[in-house]
């Protein structure tokens, strides 16, 4: 079981960066209209190396923060990335995560049903356009961007951070990852 | 899994994850309550919209002055690549040159655009305000920009939008700075309008596909790939006469009530580029051109009783 995890200054720091990019670099990056989610990637990778109680939190204000910066439902994605950010830090505090294969798969669910509930969530409160268009036309395609521009920040954070808490060099695999984490 | 005569321990974070969903359900819940898209919309929700949006400025005129290097620097590279061809021995100096001439350049273009768009006021005798757009929305499920014009300028929630070429959208959210601007494509938007060429009123709505539906024309209108889309004003928030666009493609079955119409706006939105906001409210159209005369005929014609055309949202 995970006890140990990155410092609340690499959160903070963390959180800050992946606001800077979603308001600053994401709207600029945009393939056919679909901007990448930063925070969304963030916030999960961020759960994986972070207990329940930070990454829930973290989840929130940065879901919050995107809720308010964009014309959507105040909420929408704060909730969203606070369930997300719980179900991820538990399967980290289970010894589910570690390894970067399934680190990945894990990012890859989390995109895919963070991306699909707030698509939910504009069709319920009744601000989307049809839902399967919607799930067609723009819900996919940023799954795919999302899980790319995640894959690559997962490898940079397990690097960073990786580094910084074994004092080894290098690697990303489940040693590495289990002495930041444990 | 607990030993015996252990107490499963509750995971950490677990009540905090469903107070705090519970908060988010509230705030959602309240900002359908202060109205959600609409521009009326008014609440505590959305004035926090509004603050944070003063709070982040910085990080909108980051974003454009990035997005206009990033241009900047592409055109740089193609025309430095040309350069070391052919003039190798004067590279610096080209360097200087190419730079200076396209600083010069890009001021000639946006005279030449605040221009167009003066002379646009001008002719619809509109109030209005040029602004530059900063940059796109911030996620993809809302097709929106920010505009560098805010309330310490005169703008508020609901005014048009207006590129050179035709409406794009409408201020939907304001702080003191900045503006976001619900685009017509937005599958929220929705405008009050008519076809130039038979008079026929409908409601011109956006799409995930970015591209504009005529609704409510009935079957035997008859509607062909070219006809151009003019607002008709009903509703009140869009001038009357304004060219939106024209229609591309014609669909309909027996079984259809009405007629699939799609149509492309006339304006393009380009980033780091101008835009004006009309601040003043529903001024009648004195063009003398095709586009509004018909427009203005067709809001005379007492024969012509379309469906209710009041524009929606944003």
């Amino acid at each position: 079981m995970d006890t140990k995890q990155p410092s609340l200054g690499i959160m903070v720091a963390s959180a800050l960066i992946a606001v800077v990019l979603q308001l600053v670099v994401a709207p600029l990056i945009t393939i056919f209209g679909v901007v990448p989610n930063f925070i969304l990637v963030l916030v999960i990778i961020n759960a994986m190396h972070n207990s329940p109680l930070r990454s829930t939190i973290m989840g929130f204000i940065l879901g919050l923060v995107l809720d308010l910066c964009s014309l959507g439902p105040i909420g929408a994605m704060a909730l969203v990335l606070t369930i997300l950010a719980y179900a991820t830090s538990s399967l980290n505090k289970r010894g589910l995560s570690g390894e970067t294969f399934i680190d990945a798969l894990i990012l890859l669910a989390a995109v895919v049903l963070g991306e699909f509930l707030v698509s939910v969530i504009y069709a319920v409160v009744g601000v989307g356009p049809e839902f399967l268009l919607l799930l067609v036309q723009r819900v996919l395609p940023a799954i795919v961007y999302d899980a790319l521009v995640g894959f690559i920040f997962l490898l940079i954070y397990s690097k960073v951070v990786g580094n910084k808490h074994s004092g080894k060099g290098g690697g990303t695999g489940r040693t590495i990852t289990r002495k930041l984490t444990l | 899994m607990a030993s015996p005569g252990q107490t499963p321990k509750r995971p950490t974070g677990g009540i905090a994850a469903i107070v705090l969903s519970i908060i988010s359900f509230v705030l959602i819940t309240l900002w359908s309550y202060e109205g959600g898209i609409s521009v009326d919309a008014s609440g505590p929700l959305h004035s926090m919209r509004s603050a944070l949006s003063t709070l982040i400025t910085p990080l909108d005129y980051a974003s454009s002055l990035l997005g206009s290097s990033a241009e900047t620097v592409g055109t740089a590279v193609g025309d430095l690549t040309a350069s070391e061809e052919t003039l190798s021995q004067l590279k610096d100096h080209n360097e200087e040159l190419a730079a200076l001439v396209m600083q010069l350049e890009e001021y000639r273009l946006e005279n030449e655009r605040l221009k167009e768009l003066l002379e646009l006021s001008d002719a619809y005798s509109l109030e209005s305000t040029a602004a530059h757009i900063l940059r796109p929305s911030v996620d993809s499920l809302n097709q929106a920009i920010i505009i560098d014009k805010g309330t310490a300028d005169g703008i508020a929630v609901g005014m048009p939008v207006m590129s050179p070429n035709g409406l794009i959208g409408q201020i939907e959210s304001v702080s003191v700075y900045t503006a976001q601007v619900r685009l017509l494509t937005d599958p929220n938007s929705g405008v009050a309008v008519f076809l130039q060429a038979n008079r026929s009123e409908g409601v011109l709505t956006g799409s995930v596909d970015r591209l504009l539906y005529l609704n409510y024309i009935a079957l035997d209108v008859e509607v062909v790939p070219g006809d151009v889309v003019v607002s008709s004003g009903a509703g009140g928030v869009y001038p009357k006469g304004i060219v939106i666009g024209e229609v591309t493609s014609v669909t309909s079955s027996p079984s259809d009530v009405y007629q699939t119409i799609v149509v492309k706006p006339s304006a393009r939105v380009k980033y780091y580029e101008e835009i004006m906001v009309l601040t003043g409210r529903q001024t009648e159209i004195t063009l003398n051109s095709g586009a509004a005369d018909n427009a203005t005929n067709a809001s005379e014609n007492p024969d012509n009783e379309g469906p209710d055309t009041r524009e929606s949202g944003a």
